[in-house]
């Protein structure tokens, strides 16, 4: 690999990891608040994700081994955020979930204040 | 207040003051790079690292001691089993690091002999103090374990958080046995170092701090035990089933075979996808509760923990974690960029957050609020960032110049030391250790005035309660 | 749905935890016979007392040392157990100096310093053959010239300690690392 290309790769590497999390927080802020500009821009860093992982597959060096495992990847971060944010939904649903933050703070406070 | 409680504050305390020396000397060390032969053969860079990086795991593994004992007598409703000889320990810990510390100022190194080895320094990364006092560690390490699973066996009872912290803590504690051999063959050497390190940082600290958060969020947020409990399992599953064979990306260039490339590769670049997990995760629980929360520092540095883990260790991890980019950044100002930022996001914000919980319960505060925790939270953060961008700029340029085109041989890497990039990376460098410095400093002042808001708050509502 | 059960994920957790454990397990005991001294991808002690070069090998494209004829160090030809023994003296200097925390050894350690893994054969050193060169790298770790703008210090290296470090430098500089540092001292590179 020539040194050129060992930056552009590097780069593009974590240029991809950035577009994933990037996607993640755009997608479960568009989801809390329902803005259809916060889902466009979701949207848009999982286009940046799709746009990058091509441009590795397309423009690197690397051999296809690597290559298959950033495409993989790349599909793992546009998974993640959805299955993630369904998981945890039915998981706060599911069970009694009755404490407030409020409430179990005082309870702690108050359990540390009769021991000490 | 249970004893193990009182001795957690003190654990806490005491690695606070860890957390300011390491800062010291990371100033000091960054001041070598930008005057070369600065206080040559009286302290040279070397002491001023060791006493740096050191001074990061020990500050670290107190701050993740000081958790525990907080949240362990809360958890089980009862007091910690062995707390005297905790209490002990705490002081012998704290004696050892003290004399430690001194020897590697004033002594610095010694002959090529055991004497060395057991008194000075033993000259490994991250492990260079000396054999008496890794014994001393290991039996602090070792009495700490104890009072965590003795506490739950006589409690006969214990919770998921609990079952994973003692399942994660005896690899933990067994791993530190690398700390003592001393091994001619240095690929054998690196090959044990790295279970070492990278089983710590990468696995079962990443378990640890997991425990700690979740600990977190149920006293921050009322968080439901059956939801955090249910995430930990998923994030133990994820993280330990990259992490324990990511350990293979350590294992490219030391000697190793060469199926390490693949192993370690693939299993190194799924290791952010945890981490992206945790981040929704974040979000998600920030959003339910619409970014409030009674504690606001320790929330928001919660907060932190999962940005910053995903962001150091995930996004600069995968950068240079592919052997063919590996082959030149390793070794290379790039990997210290990696690290400074992963080790601050992973575990830096997480310590900080329990700080800001367990004083503020400790001195009765209900709510935390102010203006000095957002100076500090934006001094910290800024200052961590700008180092670890300067870092990546002189690591690049480092590793294209003296690496790809040089050859990294002796001439390659002086040559380097007058290239413009690196020299100006090396200089904000040291800029935003000094930011990062004045966070830390407005960090103590604020924590220490948690009590003062307590009266300053009670009065106010003494006086309203009076004018009503 | 099973997976909103906790226990799904704990069965789970535990599961992966053990797998890796295990597969991690095997590959260490391969790993550890492969690196034990006198092996293909690290030499024995003795080939200190052979001439080791870093060439490109095109079979494996990459750059590999070459151990090739007798090529002698302080005019000694060290037996096996010598070899060994010098080397452990070797190691206790490096670790004694803490050496690590300034320079890196195959690629690990501190950024201050160059990388040793080939020091042996650095440029600088190689126009001294080697008998001569390891005398000249002895004497510099004794007494550290200034070579650019960052000095080494003087760590009060004796002698023999010194020439414990060059074997050990010349052993290490053997040791296949899957052509890490690349290009080193190739043609074109400094």
């Amino acid at each position: 690999m020539s040194p050129h290309a060992m930056v552009a790769t590097a780069l593009m590497l974590g240029a991809l990891v950035v577009a994933g999390g990037a996607y993640g927080l755009l997608y479960c802020v568009a989801r809390l608040y329902g803005s259809p500009i916060l889902g466009a821009a979701s949207r848009t860093s999982c286009g940046a994700l799709v746009a990058l992982a091509a441009a590795i597959v397309a423009l690197t060096p690397l051999h296809f081994g690597w290559k298959a495992l950033v495409v993989a990847s790349a599909m793992a971060y546009m998974g993640i955020p959805p299955i993630t944010w369904r998981y945890l939904t039915r998981l706060h649903r599911g069970g009694n979930d009755a404490s407030r933050p409020a409430e179990h703070a005082h309870r702690a406070h108050t359990r540390l204040h009769r021991r000490a | 207040m249970y004893r193990a409680q009182r001795l957690g504050l003190k654990y806490l305390t005491a690695s606070t003051v860890m957390f300011g020396a390491m800062i010291v000397f990371g100033l000091l060390a960054s001041i070598y790079y930008v005057r070369p032969g600065f206080m040559l053969n009286t302290f040279n860079f070397s002491t001023a690292k060791i006493v740096h990086i050191d001074g990061l795991v020990i500050w670290l593994l107190m701050g993740f001691i000081g958790a525990i004992y907080w949240f362990l007598p809360q958890e089980l409703d009862r007091e910690v089993e062995g707390i005297g000889l905790a209490e002990v320990l705490f002081w012998v810990f704290c004696a050892a690091v003290a004399v430690v510390v001194v020897v590697f100022i004033f002594v610095q190194y010694g002959a090529a002999n055991e004497w060395s080895m057991w008194f000075i320094n033993q000259g490994r990364k991250y492990v260079e103090a000396p054999r008496w006092a890794a014994m001393g560690i290991a039996a602090v390490a070792g009495v700490f374990a104890y009072n965590v699973i003795a506490t739950t066996v006589v409690a006969r009872k214990s919770t998921g958080i609990l079952t994973v912290l003692i399942a994660d803590l005896v690899p933990l504690v067994l791993l530190y046995f690398d700390a003592f051999p001393e091994m001619t063959n240095m690929s054998q050497d690196l090959f044990w170092w790295w279970w070492l390190v990278h089983l710590w940082v990468e696995a079962t600290w990443e378990v640890l701090i997991g425990c700690i958060m979740a600990w977190t969020l149920i006293h921050l947020v009322g968080a439901s035990r059956r939801v955090v409990e249910s995430w930990l399992y998923v994030e133990v599953a994820l993280v330990l089933g990259t992490g324990i064979l990511g350990l293979g990306h350590h294992y490219f260039w030391i000697g190793t075979p060469r199926y390490w490339f693949a192993i370690g590769g693939f299993f190194s670049a799924l290791e952010p996808l945890p981490l992206l997990g945790m981040v929704v995760h974040a979000v998600y629980d920030a959003g339910e509760r619409h970014l409030q929360a009674a504690n606001r520092p320790a929330f928001y540095w919660t907060l932190a923990e999962a940005f910053g883990n995903f962001i150091g260790a995930g996004v600069w991890g995968f950068m240079m974690t592919l052997p063919q980019i590996n082959l030149y950044s390793h070794g290379t100002q790039w990997t210290a960029s990696h690290g400074h930022l992963a080790f601050w996001g992973a575990y830096g914000c997480g310590v900080i957050a329990v700080l800001y919980l367990a004083i503020a319960q400790a001195r009765g505060c209900e709510r935390l609020d102010g203006t000095a925790w957002k100076w500090s939270f934006a001094l910290l953060n800024t200052g961590m960032v700008g180092m670890s961008g300067a870092l990546l700029v002189a690591g690049i340029d480092q590793a294209f110049f003296e690496r790809a085109i040089g050859g990294s041989t002796w001439n390659a890497y002086l040559s380097m030391e007058g290239r413009p990039w690196f020299n100006e990376s090396m200089w904000a460098r040291l800029a935003f250790g000094l930011i990062f410095a004045c966070g830390f400093a407005v960090l103590v002042y604020d924590l220490i005035a948690i009590p003062k808001r307590r009266e300053a708050g009670a009065r106010e509502e003494a006086t309203a309660a009076a004018g009503s | 749905m099973y997976t909103q059960d906790p226990y799904f994920w704990r069965a789970g957790a535990i599961a992966t935890v053990i797998f890796m454990c295990v597969v991690l397990a095997a590959l260490t005991i391969d790993t550890l016979r492969q690196i034990t001294p006198g092996g293909a991808r690290v030499p024995a002690y003795d080939v200190i007392n052979s001439a080791v070069t870093y060439q490109y090998d095109a079979s494996r494209g990459e750059y590999a040392p070459k151990i090739g004829g007798e090529e002698l160090i302080f005019g000694h030809k060290y037996s096996a157990d010598e070899a060994t023994a010098l080397l452990a003296r070797g190691k206790l200097v490096i670790q004694s100096r803490a050496c690590i925390d300034c320079h890196t050894f195959f690629g690990n350690g501190a950024y201050y310093a160059p990388d040793l893994t080939r020091a042996w054969m650095d440029p600088v050193w190689a126009r001294y053959a080697g008998p001569k060169r390891a005398d000249r790298l002895a004497k510099f770790l004794m007494n550290p010239l200034r070579l650019g703008s960052r000095p080494m210090p003087n760590l009060h290296i004796q002698r023999d300690e010194a020439e414990a470090a060059v074997a050990y430098l010349k052993w290490m500089s053997a040791v296949d690392s899957n052509g890490f540092p690349d290009r080193f001292g190739a043609p074109g590179a400094q």
